[in-house]
């Protein structure tokens, strides 16, 4: 790894608070996550496109009451046939839910999610457009094992449900690390 | 019975003295609280936050809300002031609440009264529009929202389970600049908002009437300035502004959408100043004029006129705090311009308008409105002379338990108001009635009667309120309608259009119409812990057997029953959970029904709705984003028979205020 880029990690990691099970004020610090995603489900829109691994990347900070996130979450899907164009899923999200921490290196959490997905196709939609918005509701369960102060794992399910003409139902599976930091002083004044 | 009218005001202002108290009843209030909770992003969603009068619409813009019991509620008569300003934006000949110059996020408070006043008497009651006043220094405050309705193909677009696209709604956006010193300010402003047309219930209909490279849709552009002085003892505003809307509005006036050019530039000003001891000068005026054309790739509509409007008028009122007078004195003017079928048509309506207020006791205050109309427009009726009159009284004291009462009687001269039938009568036609003018071989029926009558409302309402503990009241009221001389329009299918894509045309106007409406309605609001406020309002009423069949059939599309639930929580500090649950009752719509089914009756059934918001404020009270999720049972939400059908929708936007005060 080169020098300019530990130096980066290494500030970013001072930034980091003390202790991740510790208290801290309302919007005090931020979970980052960055990880793979799977499609695990199968229904009809999978008799056209077949998903491949995307990414999934998530911000999250305590809020007065639970915790608040938004993320996104990116898989390509490749047709089966040459009649159907491919196609990117984006899922952009705000999440809602409560957390658990049993320990100060486990914690659970289950959020509700308010989403749109964007629907980018190879071909257009209409004249000029290739893209496409979709309404999606769904929940999370997640798990976050910090092995460090401030770095850790975690492993997430979501079932989501995309409000196109035929519902598309969804449940992925996703997995990376989570760094945590301290909130910058101006952005917690803007949350708060 | 002519006399009868005459006889009560005579006699009211034999019985009642004079009175200045504010009697208020009657009246709904939603504050800015209840509207940023709400993620409100058109007023006719603010309008909606009243509970009763939801209304209808046949686009998911135009909205035709009736909180005042109109004698038809596909024409609702109620009148809109914009900070004191008397507003009539929209036509031809009616009103269209989003182009008034006001954007939701800066909205301070709307009363709206479902009785006759105060002030100038409308039979449809007042809507009412404070806006937030800017902030000393530079100041800019904003909206931008968006949504988009479940229901798109998504990826089966590609693929035999395809379906038709439900676009997105917006955006829908407004900013408001100002500059502020001490007691003057000085604002501009902007509106604009995109509607498309992608439900299949509009787009079959509109696509035989639009041509262009994009989907059919609407677009609205709205830029207004306006110069204020409000020192407490004085209060001064002037408004300019100017909006237009293409392509596709739908024109009640014809039954249909049109595809036209609708500009409009308005003028407005109202104000008051302290003359002496008891003494205050006030005055108001409107005055737009709308060009209603041709779309400019589409010469073949049949639009191309334009219609003028002035309203002013300006008074004395002087008194205590026990009696008050005050005597205004003002005019209408109308004027059509339409081109070989019409050429400048003008009528010019003088009136004068007396309002005496008693307050005989600390906690009993009457007001008494009356109103002389004279006009010499009509040939056939020369010198005419109509009055009208109100009369309300308040037991009580706003803050306490209230008793209130009123009745009225407003006569209105179609030349002075807002009615097309007045101008089809002097040989204007909308396209419908001119394509079979012109057309020698179109079926007989489309017909204007030869005489106008002067439209007749008599109203009594009563309202009991309970106020329980401090934030605790209930409400009972009662009210009941007396409807004479009315003109409705009646409406068939257009025969050109006879298959899928179906356009509606007014067959007749029946004018004479009469008919009666009582009900009553319950309101309830209490808080359910510190955090959380709830209101329910019940409404119900029932035309009276006997009435006209023209009116019962118009009134049938009016939901018998009405409920709405709001409930609002604040789980945290700047953060707010809002809910509104409707319910409105089945409705029948045998003035289309012709246009609707060849079976010729036309019903909408009962029906539930759930909205949701969840709102947060961020750096303090700067920015609030919040996201409504509409229709959330996700059923068809359909309130007019040929009007769209709403389903699930995810509304998203910002209101955000910033401030900067020049130092020395």
């Amino acid at each position: 790894m080169r020098t300019p880029t530990v130096l980066v990690i290494a500030a970013f990691l001072a930034a980091a608070i003390p202790a991740s099970g510790r208290q801290v004020g309302a919007y005090g610090v931020l979970d980052w996550s960055v990880g793979g995603a799977e499609n695990m489900n199968r229904v009809g829109m999978h008799t056209w496109w077949w998903p491949s691994t995307g990414v999934s990347a998530r911000v999250s900070t305590n809020g007065r009451v639970g915790i608040v996130e938004v993320g996104g979450r990116w898989v390509p899907m490749s047709p089966r046939t040459t009649a159907q164009p491919a196609w990117d899923a984006l899922l952009l999200y705000a999440g809602w839910g409560p957390r658990w921490v049993p320990t100060n290196r486990l914690r659970l959490t289950g959020t509700a999610r308010l989403g749109l997905l964007r629907m980018m196709f190879d071909e257009e939609t209409f004249a000029g457009v290739k893209t496409e918005n979709e309404l999606s509701i769904g929940f999370a369960a997640r798990v976050e094992w910090f092995a460090l102060r401030n770095v850790g794992v975690f492993a997430e399910a979501t079932a989501e449900r995309t409000f196109t003409s035929m519902p598309i139902d969804w449940i992925h599976g996703s997995a990376g690390l989570v760094l945590r930091t301290r909130t910058p002083v101006w952005l917690r004044r803007v949350l708060e | 019975m002519k006399t009868v009218p005459l006889a009560a005001v005579l006699l009211a202002f034999l019985l009642a003295p004079p009175a200045t108290a504010q009697v208020q009843p009657f009246q709904v209030v939603i504050d800015s609280t209840t509207i940023a909770r709400s993620g409100a992003v058109r007023l006719s969603d603010v309008l909606h936050l009243a509970g009763a009068g939801f209304g209808f619409s046949l686009d998911g813009f135009r909205w035709a809300v009736d909180p005042g019991f109109s004698a038809t509620p596909l024409f609702p008569s109620w009148r809109v002031r914009v900070d004191g300003i008397p507003l009539s934006l929209g036509g031809p000949f009616d009103q269209h609440p989003e182009l008034l110059p006001v954007t939701p996020g800066l909205i301070r408070e709307v009363r709206i009264t479902t009785g006759p006043g105060p002030g100038a008497l409308s039979p449809g009651g007042w809507i009412d529009i404070e806006t937030v006043p800017p902030p000393e220094g530079l100041s800019t405050a904003g909206l931008v929202a968006a949504g988009n309705e479940v229901g798109d193909p998504g990826p089966y677009r590609y693929t035999p389970e395809s379906a038709p696209n439900a676009d997105r709604i917006g955006p829908v956006f407004g900013i408001r600049s100002a500059v502020r010193a001490d007691a003057w300010w000085f604002e501009g402003g902007y509106r604009g908002d995109e509607i498309h047309m992608t439900d299949p219930a509009l787009e079959s209909r509109v696509r035989l009437l639009y041509r262009g490279f994009y989907r059919p849709r609407l677009l609205l552009a709205a830029p207004f300035m306006a110069l204020n002085f409000d020192n407490g003892a004085s209060r001064h505003r002037l408004l300019v502004g100017f909006n237009a809307l293409r392509d596709l509005r739908f024109v009640p006036a014809t039954g249909a959408e049109v595809p036209s050019l609708s500009r409009q530039w308005f003028f407005g000003a109202a104000g008051r100043t302290r003359l002496g001891a008891g003494t205050t000068l006030e005055y108001s005026t409107d005055a737009r004029q709308q060009d209603l054309l041709p779309r400019t790739d589409d010469q073949s509509s049949a639009f191309d006129q334009i219609l003028s409007r002035w309203d002013g008028e300006a008074g004395l009122t002087t008194g205590s705090e026990r009696a008050s007078l005050a005597v205004f004195a003002g005019a209408r003017v109308r004027r059509l311009d339409a081109g070989p079928l019409l050429t400048d048509e003008r009528t010019i309506v003088p009136f004068i308008r007396v309002a005496l207020g008693w307050r005989p006791l600390t906690d009993w205050t009457h007001r008494w409105t009356a109103e002389a109309f004279a006009s010499d427009e009509d040939p056939a009726r020369p010198r005419r002379v109509r009055f009208s009159g109100s009369w309300a009284q308040r037991l009580g004291r706003p803050g306490r338990s209230t008793f209130d009462a009123a009745v009225s009687w407003i006569v209105e001269m179609p030349e002075a108001g807002e009615s097309p039938w007045y101008w089809m009568l002097h040989g204007w036609r909308p396209p419908s009635f001119r394509k079979s003018i012109e057309d020698p071989a179109s079926p007989a029926g489309n017909s204007v009667a030869p005489f106008l009558m002067d439209a007749r409302t008599g109203s009594a309402d009563l309202e009991w309120t309970l106020r329980l503990r401090e934030r605790t009241t209930i409400s009972l009221g009662a009210f009941g309608r007396l409807f004479q001389g009315y003109n409705l329009p009646w409406w068939s299918l257009d025969p050109a259009t006879a298959d899928a894509p179906r356009v509606v045309s007014i067959e007749e106007v029946r004018t004479g119409v009469g008919g009666k409406l009582y009900g009553g309605r319950l309101r309830f609001s209490a808080p359910l812990g510190s955090r959380s406020t709830q209101r329910l309002d019940l409404t119900w009423h029932r035309p009276v057997f006997g009435s006209d069949v023209t009116f019962w059939q118009h009134a049938s599309a009016r939901p018998a029953f009405e409920a709405a639930w709001l409930f609002s929580i604040e789980p945290a500090p700047r953060t707010s959970v809002q809910m509104m649950a409707r319910y409105r009752s089945r409705t029948s719509w045998p003035a289309v029904r012709d246009a609707v089914s060849a079976s010729g009756f036309a019903t909408l059934p009962s029906r539930a709705d759930l909205n949701l918001t969840i709102s947060k404020s961020f750096w303090g009270p700067r920015a609030r984003v919040f996201a409504t999720l509409d229709h959330m049972f996700d059923r068809a939400f359909r309130t007019h028979p040929l009007g769209q059908s709403d389903r699930l929708t995810l509304h998203v936007g910002i209101t955000a205020r910033f401030g900067f005060v020049p130092r020395g």
